[in-house]
């Protein structure tokens, strides 16, 4: 009985992960926590958001490597912030992620070959809007729901948004890629992301 | 000039604008409730699409990342105190200066946990 409490409290205090159920762990609860200076939901908040935090970072960057290092930045710049994190203006998962995409968005569009990259990276993703990294781990629900909404826009839209979100463009960039005026752009990644947001069912009371 | 900057609230959700652009949203969000809610609910949106980029990390980023946290204290008090009343000021400055640590539970294994201590010290002093 002893035993089992000290190697409770000792498995607590190196922070190795709770295996408790996933569908139980609340990303708001967690990242409250996180804010009152929390370690052990630290480690759990991770264990929910890493592989989209890091997904998210290796798409828009397209090298591995780079996308850890940007990776760290983030996770632990969401240590150092947490206690910003309002609920009120949006979930926990949305305020990472916005962080983790304006990391990765800001560190492509300082890289030299800027230029070089958006050509490349442009061509490949008109043609294959999800590429191999999507397809590693299959069969999750959210997965399943942001790709049938994403099916669900136009042609137009669906390309303006994820060469946004997915590839890092600016919308400039995404109208010389597409040969579309500026202003048609703009529009479309408004309605696409209104249209994303009621498939998706979105909601932000405050 | 306000319809012309509300036209890029989806490119802003989107992290699409550059830096002058954003700005410019930014103001107008502040002035608007509606603005901020739709903006909201598009970032909210657009979030959502990272779940289409999942991808496993290797394994070594945990330990990297929760290494660093380890040794980062979050500016956890100096941003509350920069929100609080100067009375709330005065009450963080005081616990800094006299609790060995503020985490005493985190600190079985901790040896440099206290190092951030006098720049936060500082820092809730100064305000």
């Amino acid at each position: 009985m002893a035993e089992r409490g000290r190697s409770r409290r000792v498995q607590h205090l190196t922070s190795v992960p709770c295996p408790g159920p996933a569908g139980a762990v609340d990303a708001n609860d967690l990242l409250r926590a996180v804010g009152r200076g929390d370690e052990a939901a630290f480690a759990r908040l991770y264990d929910l958001v890493a592989p989209r935090v890091y997904g998210l970072i290796r798409r828009v960057l397209r090298d591995p490597a780079q996308a850890e290092e940007v990776a760290q930045e983030v996770l632990v710049e969401v240590w150092r912030t947490a206690a910003r994190f309002d609920p009120a203006h949006g979930s926990a998962t949305s305020w990472v992620f916005t962080i983790a995409h304006r990391r990765a968005v800001g560190r492509a569009r300082s890289e030299q070959s800027s230029a070089e990259r958006t050509v490349r990276a442009g061509a490949a993703a008109i043609d294959t809007p999800y590429d191999e990294v999507a397809d590693e781990v299959s069969g999750r629900l959210e997965r399943q729901q942001v790709r049938r909404c994403l099916d669900d826009l136009t042609e137009l839209q669906r390309q303006v948004v994820t060469l946004a979100y997915y590839q890092g463009h600016s919308y400039p960039q995404v109208a010389e890629l597409l040969k579309t005026p500026l202003g048609t752009v703009k529009t479309r990644m408004r309605d696409g992301l209104i249209r994303l947001r009621d498939c998706l069912g979105v909601e932000v009371t405050a | 000039m306000s319809a012309d900057i509300h036209s890029l609230v989806g490119a802003f959700a989107l992290d699409a604008v550059d830096d002058l652009e954003r700005a410019a949203v930014d103001r107008h969000l502040r002035e608007c409730d509606a603005c901020r809610i739709e903006v909201a609910e598009l970032r909210e949106a657009a979030a959502r699409l990272a779940d289409g980029a999942w991808s496993v990390p290797p394994p070594r980023l945990r330990e990297n990342v929760l290494a660093a946290v380890a040794t980062t204290r979050p500016p956890l008090w100096s941003l509350r105190s920069a929100r609080a009343p100067v009375s709330s000021s005065f009450r963080i400055s005081v616990y800094a200066m006299s609790a060995p640590s503020p985490r005493p539970r985190a600190c079985a294994r901790s040896r440099s946990r206290t190092s951030w201590l006098p720049r936060t010290w500082c820092c809730a002093i100064s305000r």
